[in-house]
């Protein structure tokens, strides 16, 4: 199996990026290279192990041995639901992690070295497994919800690919933009020079003021390179929504993009290195609170793991945008008009279940005085779109993907909401993918661009003429 | 070995070393499990009251989510009804009691003869029907190894065993003088096998439950997320 | 035929017609006819099977250029 495996080397770093489809994501390879680097197999098991028995701490250790092997966690995820196939199995997912923990790093793993009684996991396991924990795993967290023994699988997944990261065994489409959001800042092509471009047209388009690098701002202000480069319009929303509540806000060029592809490849260095950019900027501009953009997973990133990458609490508040609105309009600061109609909105796992702040949109939904119709499942127990956790960026996972995305398709219907609302522009690339494979006739929206299109008050629109306001 | 000697053996040398395997692998496990590292999390909680969400997921995971009861609620129902079986049959049947006694000096009353019987088939037709569901589920096909059978073997012999001991009605006092040790000191014997047993597979869930519920639960508490 | 409720699925791929034509019959009392019209030329073997799992009656079906109209009777 290694004589075919065609691997990459630093040098070969083009991936040309695919920006006209519904989801963004580098152009469909015509060729995979699912590894990289040119490493021997022991080479690349040992960099796995290290990195597996370094990872599994305490919770995670307790994990790993309480599953009583019941197949519940099957019934709570999308891809097994939709597929039927057992190896979809939430915990199955984690199979070769659960065997080398318990035979290198267990309580009893003196005793199954000593009798060789599990066997030592294979570098043609893990590129079987790079399936399961990439393509086949959004992070979402919804087996968690079901586990008898309370075990936190997805947590355990996202371990699992440091594992994975450092042992070069990373899908194609996920290494390649993650490596470019290390490399350029943005896994996009949303570099600086791109961004700077992009504001000063949508300031001069929008006649809307934006700030870009001020020396000095209560607000810090980022973004998803999703809403970079495919809803410009969550640009303008956040600019409009931050002069309306009258803060000293900006835009930092030197850290601004709010997705962490590294954290989702399991690249910890590359994780922390998107993560300082912003905490760097937060600083440098005495930053009282940081928005982070309408993303799931850069949520998890900067809300529960910033502090840990910078090494002590953060010295600023971090607000998804839907806290941070519900926030000021509680406080009077951000006056709305009513939309009356009725929506269904749709949690980003990293949000709501697995971010806590389930309660934010909904009060921001009520504010506006629109009919929020739930879903079935909704809230806390709300399926994914299939897109989350870099699945989406992921070609080879397009096919389950669809499949699950079935389950968000007829929740969202059954409701006969008006209109659907988000708070993740990646959830919502995932919809608008859905939309265009299935040719659904409904589209996903956003819900910061809900509020800022019904700001009370002159504010709502702008009403001088606007420019981007840039530090010398 | 007569069966008067074998009995002695089981009631005494080896009960001492599978209790102490019991305790001493539960403990090993615990320690292990207390000395991995874990690094302190420095992120700004939402909530502080961890360890009321540790409690709050122990009790709470006893039963499942609304949205969850179309698949899992037979299962449930069915680990149930052998589990509280199991503890009626072991903590509720005289000679049990009177065996505890005679270790400890504790004691209690008995539960009914009705509801020993009941315990006793509850726990018979709980583990057939796991047992099946196990073999004919795909997923669980799949999930399953070696220690999820063993652990199964090991939980239904004292059963079967202690089945071939029952040759008292069921509320007689227990006599001092065993009616027939051999069958009685494999009785012990398996569940001697079962306490050995109990620390190193997946039986141990009957601690870990609560520290991986616990974990979870604190951490879900820490974010304000709820279980 | 005569219908009590009609549904458009056209231009939508499979299986948005069996969901959207599931949920329909959902809303209507026994005995109703339900005119489904669709595109997707999937759509055929799919509300065949759906007539079958579900027991509402498939009374009809016919093509006509590039649509598909499809006549349920609601359980």
């Amino acid at each position: 199996m290694s004589a075919a495996r065609i691997t990459v080397g630093t040098a070969d770093l083009d991936h040309p990026l695919d920006l006209t489809s519904p989801r963004l994501s580098v152009e469909k390879p015509a060729v995979r290279y699912d590894t990289q680097g040119d490493r021997t197999d022991s080479d690349r098991l040992a960099a796995a192990m290290a990195a597996f028995s370094q990872d599994f701490g305490r919770d995670a250790a307790t994990w790993l041995e309480s599953c009583i092997h019941c197949g519940n966690c099957a019934e709570a995820c999308h891809f097994y639901l939709t597929t039927r196939d057992p190896k979809y199995t939430p915990i199955w997912k984690l199979e070769p992690f659960k065997r080398a923990y318990k035979r290198e790093a267990g309580p009893f793993a003196w005793l199954y070295k000593a009798m060789g009684a599990k066997s030592k996991v294979s570098v043609a396991e893990l590129e079987e497994w790079q399936a399961l924990i990439y393509d086949a795993c959004t992070l979402c967290g919804r087996c968690t919800m079901v586990c008898p023994m309370g075990i936190d699988i997805a947590s355990l997944v996202g371990l699992a690919r440091h594992g994975m990261s450092q042992a070069g065994l990373v899908p194609h489409e996920l290494w390649a933009v993650s490596e470019r959001a290390a490399r350029e800042g943005s896994p996009l092509g949303a570099t600086p020079k791109v961004l700077k471009e992009r504001l000063a047209w949508l300031a001069d388009e929008n006649e809307v003021d934006m700030h870009v690098d001020l020396p000095q701002a209560e607000v810090l202000v980022t973004f998803s390179s999703i809403e970079i480069m495919k809803y410009p319009q969550s640009l303008v929303a956040t600019a409009r929504v931050m002069n309306h509540a009258g803060y000293t806000w900006t835009i930092s060029s030197a850290g601004y993009e709010a997705t962490n592809f590294g954290m989702l490849a399991g690249n910890a260095e590359w994780q922390k290195r998107m993560t300082m950019k912003m905490i760097d900027a937060a600083i440098a501009c005495q930053a009282k609170i940081v928005v982070l953009p309408e993303c799931g997973h850069a949520y998890s990133a900067m809300r529960w793991q910033g502090a840990n990458m910078l090494g002590r609490p953060l010295p600023f508040k971090v607000l998804h945008v839907s806290e941070f609105l519900a926030e000021n309009i509680a406080s009077g600061r951000i006056a709305v008009t009513t939309v009356g109609r009725s929506v269904a909105f749709h949690d980003p796992c990293q949000v709501s279940r697995r971010g806590g702040a389930t309660q934010a949109p909904r009060d921001v939904l009520k504010a506006l005085g629109v009919e929020l119709r739930e879903t079935r499942d909704s809230g806390d127990l709300n399926f994914c779109c299939g897109g989350g956790g870099g699945v989406i960026a992921n070609h080879r996972a397009d096919e389950i993907r669809y499949k699950a995305f079935v389950i968000k398709m007829a929740q969202m219907d059954a409701t006969g909401a008006d209109e659907m609302v988000t708070s993740c522009s990646n959830c919502r690339q995932s919809f608008d993918d859905g939309q265009s494979h299935f040719r659904w006739d409904r589209k996903m929206g956003s819900l910061l661009e809900l509020v800022a299109d019904h700001l009370a008050g002159p504010e709502g629109i702008g009403a001088t003429a606007r420019q981007v306001a840039t530090a010398p | 070995m007569d069966s008067l000697t074998l009995l002695a053996f089981a009631r005494g040398p080896m009960l001492v070393i599978a209790i102490a395997v019991f305790v001493l692998g539960i403990l090993w496990r615990l320690f292990h499990l207390l000395w991995r590292p874990s690094k302190p999390d420095l992120s700004e909680p939402r909530s502080t009251a961890v360890v009321r969400g540790a409690l709050g997921a122990i009790v709470t995971r006893m039963w499942h989510h609304k949205t969850f009861r179309e698949r899992t609620l037979a299962g449930t129902l069915n680990a149930y009804a052998y589990h509280i079986g199991l503890a009626i049959v072991f903590f509720g049947f005289v000679p049990h009691i009177a065996f505890i006694e005679r270790l400890t000096g504790l004691s209690w009353p008995a539960v009914p003869g009705w509801l020993f019987a009941t315990a006793v088939a509850a726990v018979f037709v709980g583990l057939v029907y796991a047992l099946m569901v196990r073999l004919t589920s795909p997923v669980l096909r799949l999930l399953s190894d070696f220690d999820d059978y063993a652990s199964w073997v090991i939980t239904i012999l004292p059963m079967i065993t202690g089945m071939a001991v029952l040759s008292l009605a069921l509320d007689s006092p227990y006599p001092a003088q065993p009616l027939y040790p051999a069958p009685l000191a494999i009785h012990l014997l398996s569940v001697e096998l079962l306490l050995i047993w109990l620390p190193f597979g997946k039986l141990s869930h009957a601690f870990l439950v609560f520290i991986s519920r616990g974990a979870t639960g604190a951490a879900f508490a820490r974010k304000g997320a709820s279980l | 035929m005569d219908f009590d409720k009609d549904l458009d699925a056209r231009g939508l791929n499979c299986p948005l017609p069996i969901l959207r034509a599931k949920k329909a019959l959902g809303e209507m009392t026994t005995g109703q006819v339900l005119r489904i019209v669709a595109t997707d030329p999937g759509s055929v073997k799919d509300f065949e099977a759906f007539s079958k799992q579900t027991g509402n009656a498939l009374l009809e079906h016919s093509a006509a250029g590039k649509e598909f109209t499809f006549f349920f009777k609601k359980k």
